[in-house]
């Protein structure tokens, strides 16, 4: 059962599809005019939205672009009736935003199959609501997201780049993707993507709800989720019963949850790599980068941390490497599993604020990860 | 102009002039909606809860209105939603005859069409376009574009054709009816 919102100018419409969708089980409201419609979305969001294109107070193609432009509402799924039936009209809804279309006159078991088929489509590409996510766990079918956590004894070899890198590329495939920067050291976010967020994960109460959770999230132009770490360092850092509220929301939430994790095994580190499906190491080739790793390797298993370790070997100069391969790999005790070339591109891309993966992604960088997820994704 | 009386049977049809694409609901008699265009006392075709547009943009609204009216002397084309809507068959084609199918294209107006005529006999284009003083005829499975914007086609079972606007009419070319 679901909550539905009709919108639609027809009284007579209004009460059909009213009496239709409480036949199929659902609890429909209804709205006469687009503008009530609009605000009723915004105030009590529905699960669902049926909404008719020919409206006189406000068109339903610019209805159906004010609902996508709000946080709220953005990921609602919208099927659209109308009496206009031709391709261009089903075109025009789609382009929109509608995620179904149906033409007047309705059809009781074509509503409700369209209804069920979007009430249990997950959304694609936008941020869900937090309400959403109640939904979403009281179905234990759906699966939780992936967890990546991107951890290093050794700060300054690119882990922040290669977490930014990783989620940018995950959105890229079409994954719907949380980054979360759990250093307590002060945000190197704002730099990759020169935001200022109004709200970090240190301003979250001990405990917060899914929704409190969602709402301190910043939303990405590329649909990327952010919670970002505090601005300035902060002492103690992220409480451990603060960051199992966030990755328990987030987890039901997202396909894919990003973890920029700070170069110190403190709890919430520690915490995102034992419920992590991968682990990714990022190194350089130098003695200190090198013996640092060594030691991550070697220390996971001792901390439960049972996921498979991915070493990635990036070249943060253009000067040859310190350590020579063979000696690298003897030092780890295994060849990375991933080495990215230096990329030139990287310092303006961060000057600029505009990660290489949504700005240049066919930079050496970029291709070099998604081309690694794209050959690794059945088990990412 | 009379009130449409909520008893009839209401239908949806998309009246196409050559600026405008509107979209209207019509309340139906016994001779469908070719009575109605064909009904040469009343010269407006009732129409109620209509949206337009223009075809720069035929899918979206540019305005609307309850109750109106559609001059027929200026509506190129009107396309039912069912063909059964566009009126009895006994006048779609005349009398007791088996019809026969043809394929044909026709210029109306600013738009081309491709469509079906259905008439007993052979092809009988003067049939179509002179032969009695009706305003409209009709055609079915018809596909409609406008010469401006033929990016967009339109489609429905049944089209009736003003006939005053037809400036060409042919049986379709064997293989691209």
């Amino acid at each position: 059962m679901a909550h539905l919102l009709i919108i639609d100018d027809d009284p007579d419409v209004g009460r059909l599809l009213t009496m239709m969708l409480k036949r199929a089980g659902h609890t429909p409201s209804v709205c006469y005019h687009a503008q009530d419609g609009l605000k009723q979305a915004l105030a009590q969001p529905p699960q669902l939205i049926v909404l008719d294109l020919m409206m006189p107070d406000m068109d339903g193609y610019d209805l159906i672009k004010r609902l996508r432009a709000e946080t709220t509402t953005a990921h609602i799924p919208i099927l659209v009736i109308t009496a206009r039936g031709q391709a261009a009209d089903k075109q025009a809804a789609l382009e929109a935003g509608a995620n179904g279309y149906l033409r007047k006159p309705i059809d009781p078991k074509e509503l409700t199959a369209q209804v069920q088929e979007l009430l249990t489509r997950r959304p694609t590409g936008l941020l869900p609501s937090a309400d959403s996510t109640v939904m979403l766990e009281e179905d234990p079918a759906k699966k939780l997201a992936h967890l990546h956590t991107v951890l290093g004894l050794r700060g300054g070899v690119g882990g922040t780049t290669l977490a930014v890198t990783l989620a940018g590329a995950l959105t890229r495939l079409g994954r719907r993707v949380c980054l979360v920067e759990l250093s307590p050291l002060g945000s190197a976010l704002t730099l990759h993507f020169r935001l200022r967020p109004r709200q970090t994960w240190a301003d979250l109460p001990a405990r917060p709800s899914p929704k409190e959770v969602y709402q301190a999230l910043v939303r990405h132009d590329s649909g990327l989720g952010l919670l970002m770490g505090p601005l300035t360092p902060m002492k103690g850092g992220l409480a451990t019963d603060t960051a199992i509220a966030i990755f328990n929301a987030l987890r039901t939430i997202f396909t894919d949850v990003v973890v920029d994790a700070a170069p110190l095994f403190d709890p919430p580190t520690l915490l995102a790599a034992q419920i992590s499906d991968r682990v990714w190491i990022p190194c350089v080739a130098d003695i200190a980068s090198v013996h640092a790793t060594s030691l991550t390797l070697k220390a996971l298993p001792e901390w439960g941390i049972n996921a498979t370790p991915q070493v990635i070997l990036s070249a943060l100069s253009a000067d040859p490497p310190a350590l020579p391969t063979a000696a690298l790999e003897k030092a780890l005790g295994r060849p990375p599993s991933l080495t990215i070339p230096f990329d030139k591109h990287q310092p303006v891309a961060l000057a600029q604020g505009t990660p290489l993966v949504f700005g240049q992604p066919n930079t050496p960088l970029v291709l070099a990860l998604a081309q690694w997820l794209a050959q690794n994704t059945a088990s990412t | 102009m009379t009130d449409i009386s909520s008893s009839r049977h209401i239908a949806q049809v998309e009246l196409f002039s050559e600026a405008h694409r509107i979209t209207a609901r019509v309340a139906l008699g016994s001779t469908g909606i070719l009575g109605l265009l064909n009904d040469s006392n009343v010269s407006l075709l009732d129409i109620e809860d209509a949206y337009i547009s223009r075809w720069s943009q035929p899918a979206r609204m540019s305005g609307s209105f309850d109750l109106g009216g559609q001059s027929k002397a200026s509506l190129t084309l009107a396309l039912a939603t069912r063909r059964e809507e566009m009126g009895p068959s006994g006048m779609l084609r005349s009398g007791y005859t088996k019809p026969n199918a043809y394929n044909i294209i026709a210029g109306v107006g600013l738009f081309e069409i491709r469509a079906v005529a259905e008439m007993p006999g052979k092809l009988d284009l003067p049939a179509l376009t002179t032969s009695t003083n009706a305003r409209f005829v009709v055609l079915f499975e018809a596909t409609v574009n406008h010469v401006l914007y033929p990016d967009y086609q339109f489609s429905g079972p049944a089209l009736a054709v003003n006939r005053a606007f037809i400036t060409y009419v042919a049986a379709a070319p064997k293989g691209k009816g």
